[in-house]
């Protein structure tokens, strides 16, 4: 009998060692308080609910380091993507396990919102699960739009009034710069091209019914032109200014406006000291377009690593971040209050209801937060969504873009010239099949 | 037994540096992403590259670059090198580290605090004083960044030209004094020629890395704006991994090679002509 129960203890043991499930993250790009927030929080509430051991190793974010991981057969067992549009790459050289079994296995499918579970496909399987749901606005400082009697603009005419305006008393118009994040000139275009020529043109020209040179693209690129030579950008030094100094500005009304991204909503609670000292609307509309409109992007991807030796305990780790909303709502309020609207990817069956809201609101969720979640739920609905170049543009047009719009700008490229480049290098993209899918108009 | 030893050092240089040289040189002629198998389309990068008017302007910063490190760092570190010369072997100890203390700062280090405390946008003290932004001007970002990397080279090479002045007999300039030459002429007439091999080598290797030159860019500018500050360097790096354009990044890394074997060259040719030295 001794004997017998020593053997079982021995096999308890052995099991424990054998049967024990563990992924591997890589941390990047993270503020303190996210990490701590992950370490503390996240993680051990998705270990305690699968049993599944999530083990980290912190690594730059860059995509070289993760490349090279991957080549050598190694890399973290969850692979993050910048965006679909990078992911053909990662497929085509067969570093990522296709997911469609586990996409049936945790009902993904009925999980995902239609543009979300298509965003995922590519050349027919479903290889990732896109995430980090972002749009663009422009943020402002309120006490300075009160003290000068100015209300948030709602068109674009409105807007470069009231940059003129804060211009001529010494207010740095848009807490714009690129130093620090070169793609930062992306969001400019991005924010001109839905919101001037407007998203119906933006989609027949993704979907190569019209070329980059249609006179609504030339219009909305000399408007950012504008905005730069007439020195509202940056205050005129976008070039030198750093994106990091952004939140400050704004905050201590230094600047007026900033033409940004909702990932900054878990950024500038930093910096605010009072809830007078920041807010946003929908980014402006040119006159005869509907308001408001959200350019709407992807931030992240999640993929599976082709060697991760328990994939189906990745399948679980993406399913538990998709059920956040709903399974762990105060979970999901503390990861909206450290990461902002990243932490939200929109899911079926989570609708921001008034018992929702009022939750979230007790759970100390910024009411500006809430009102964004809200506002672009429903430009899905009423098809007013636009689409942000850096989830659906391909990889070389996007690169294009941030290369060669400041030389616009400067005055070294006419936008003639740009857009012709740019209808070039995307047909070229097209051919090659690397434009993803196109969420249509209706 | 001797090339035994040697074959060590040789697996080592064969690894490091002959299986990327060969390598580059390969993809060159190669269409590749870095992700999937490389394409072979003979010359068609080099097509593209010598018809692209950006390839041309990025060279042509590459000279502007490499005109500004012949000439202003050299005459400051021959300056200050012979100016050491008349000061007390103490003082010289203090110099000596003082001018050596910026380059031995890391570049990232370098880079920050000079983009912060001298050419910040809004309160930076030169962008105060000529009321002027130097780095995000397309006219002076290149220049502003070679004098915040000028800033630790300077000291480097008055520490190297003060070594070769230190070799010098003492006894050319007990002559000269007693000449009457003054400190210009001890300077034109004694110390110049004297330590001309070490300013030629160092000329010759100026016009090398500046033809390789990129942390400090890339840390501050990226090569902006508007492509005012790109050099070879970081136009290779963007091509091959913001564009995922491997081959032609490869491509422009071997014009890169091309340009720096230019000094090699003439160095190897002056040697030659000379005897086998300066």
């Amino acid at each position: 009998m001794k004997r017998l129960i020593f053997v079982l203890f021995i096999l308890m043991i052995l099991s424990t060692f054998v049967l024990a499930r563990d992924i591997l993250v890589w941390l990047s790009w993270l503020e303190e308080e996210q990490k701590e927030w992950l370490l503390e929080r996240y993680f051990p509430t998705f270990e305690s609910e699968t049993g599944i051991k999530v083990k980290y190793v912190e690594m730059p974010g860059d995509e070289e380091t993760l490349r090279a991981q991957l080549i050598a057969g190694k890399g973290p067992d969850i692979v993050g993507l910048a965006g679909p549009s990078f992911a053909p790459l990662y497929i085509d050289a067969g570093f990522l396990l296709p997911l469609d079994e586990y996409a049936k296995k945790y009902h993904w499918d009925e999980l995902l919102t239609d543009l979300y579970w298509k965003l995922g496909f590519y050349k027919g399987k479903f290889w990732m699960v896109p995430g980090e749901f972002e749009a663009m606005v422009l943020f402002y400082n309120p006490k300075i739009f009160k003290e000068n009697g100015w209300t948030p603009p709602r068109t674009i005419r409105e807007m470069e009034e009231v940059a003129a305006k804060m211009k001529e008393k010494g207010i740095m118009p848009f807490a714009n710069g690129n130093v620090g994040w070169k793609p930062a000139i992306e969001w400019v275009f991005t924010a001109a091209v839905n919101h001037i020529a407007g998203p119906e043109k933006v989609y027949e020209a993704l979907t190569g019914k019209i070329p980059w040179t249609d006179p609504s693209f030339v219009e909305s690129v000399e408007a950012t032109k504008k905005w730069f030579q007439e020195g509202w950008l940056g205050g005129g030094k976008f070039f030198s200014l750093d994106v990091g100094e952004v939140y400050q500005l704004l905050v201590e009304g230094k600047a007026g406006m900033a033409i940004w991204g909702t990932w900054g909503f878990g950024d500038i609670v930093h910096y605010s000291k009072s809830p007078e000292d920041w807010d946003w609307v929908p980014f402006p509309s040119k006159s005869g377009l509907p308001y408001p409109i959200f350019a709407i992007g992807v931030g992240h991807c999640d993929a599976i690593n082709k060697n991760a030796k328990d994939p189906d305990a990745v399948a679980q780790y993406i399913t538990f971040g998709l059920r956040e909303p709903l399974d762990h709502l105060s979970l999901f309020a503390e990861d909206l209050k450290v990461n902002g609207t990243a932490a939200y990817t929109p899911i079926k069956g989570f609708e921001l209801t008034e018992e929702t809201v009022n939750k979230l609101k007790e759970l100390g969720v910024d009411e500006r937060m809430i009102r964004f979640l809200k506002l672009s739920t429903e430009a899905f609905e009423k098809n007013t969504y636009g689409y942000v170049t850096w989830t659906f543009w391909p990889p070389k047009s996007d690169r294009y873009i941030i290369d060669n719009l400041e030389m616009v700008w400067l005055g070294k490229m006419s936008t003639q010239e740009f857009l012709e480049g740019l209808q070039k290098v995307f047909e070229e993209e097209a051919k090659e099949g690397k434009v993803m899918y196109i969420p249509p108009r209706s | 037994m001797t090339k035994i030893m040697l074959l060590p050092s040789l697996v080592l240089i064969g690894l490091i540096i002959i299986v990327p040289s060969i390598a580059t040189i390969y993809y060159a002629f190669t269409s590749w992403n870095g992700f999937t198998q490389p394409t072979f389309i003979g010359f068609q990068n080099y097509r593209e590259i010598f018809s692209d008017k950006v390839y041309w302007s990025v060279v042509w910063n590459n000279i502007k670059w490499t005109i500004f490190f012949v000439t202003i760092p050299i005459i400051l570190g021959l300056i200050a090198a012979s100016e050491l010369n008349n000061v007390s072997s103490r003082a010289k100890g203090i110099f000596k580290t003082i001018f050596l203390l910026p380059y031995v700062l890391p570049s990232l280090a370098t880079a920050r605090l000079w983009q912060i405390i001298f050419f910040h946008p809004l309160h930076g003290i030169i962008t105060g004083i000529f009321d002027h932004d130097f780095l995000g001007t397309p006219t002076t970002a290149l220049w502003a960044i070679a004098i915040i990397d000028n800033w630790g080279w300077w000291g480097f090479l008055a520490n190297v030209f003060s070594a070769a002045i230190d070799q010098i007999d003492k006894a050319y300039y007990e002559i000269a004094r007693l000449e009457g030459a003054n400190r210009w002429q001890v300077f034109k007439n004694v110390t110049l020629p004297m330590i001309l091999p070490t300013v030629l080598f160092m000329e010759i290797m100026t016009i090398i890395w500046s033809f390789l030159v990129f942390e400090y860019i890339f840390i501050i500018t990226q090569g902006g704006p508007g492509r005012a500050s790109e050099v070879l360097a970081t136009l290779t790096y963007k091509t091959a991994f913001f564009s995922i354009e491997f081959g032609k990044g490869c491509a422009i890394a071997t014009t890169m090679i091309l340009f720096a074997s230019i000094p090699i060259a003439t160095y190897l040719w002056l040697i030659s002509k000379k005897g086998g030295e300066l």
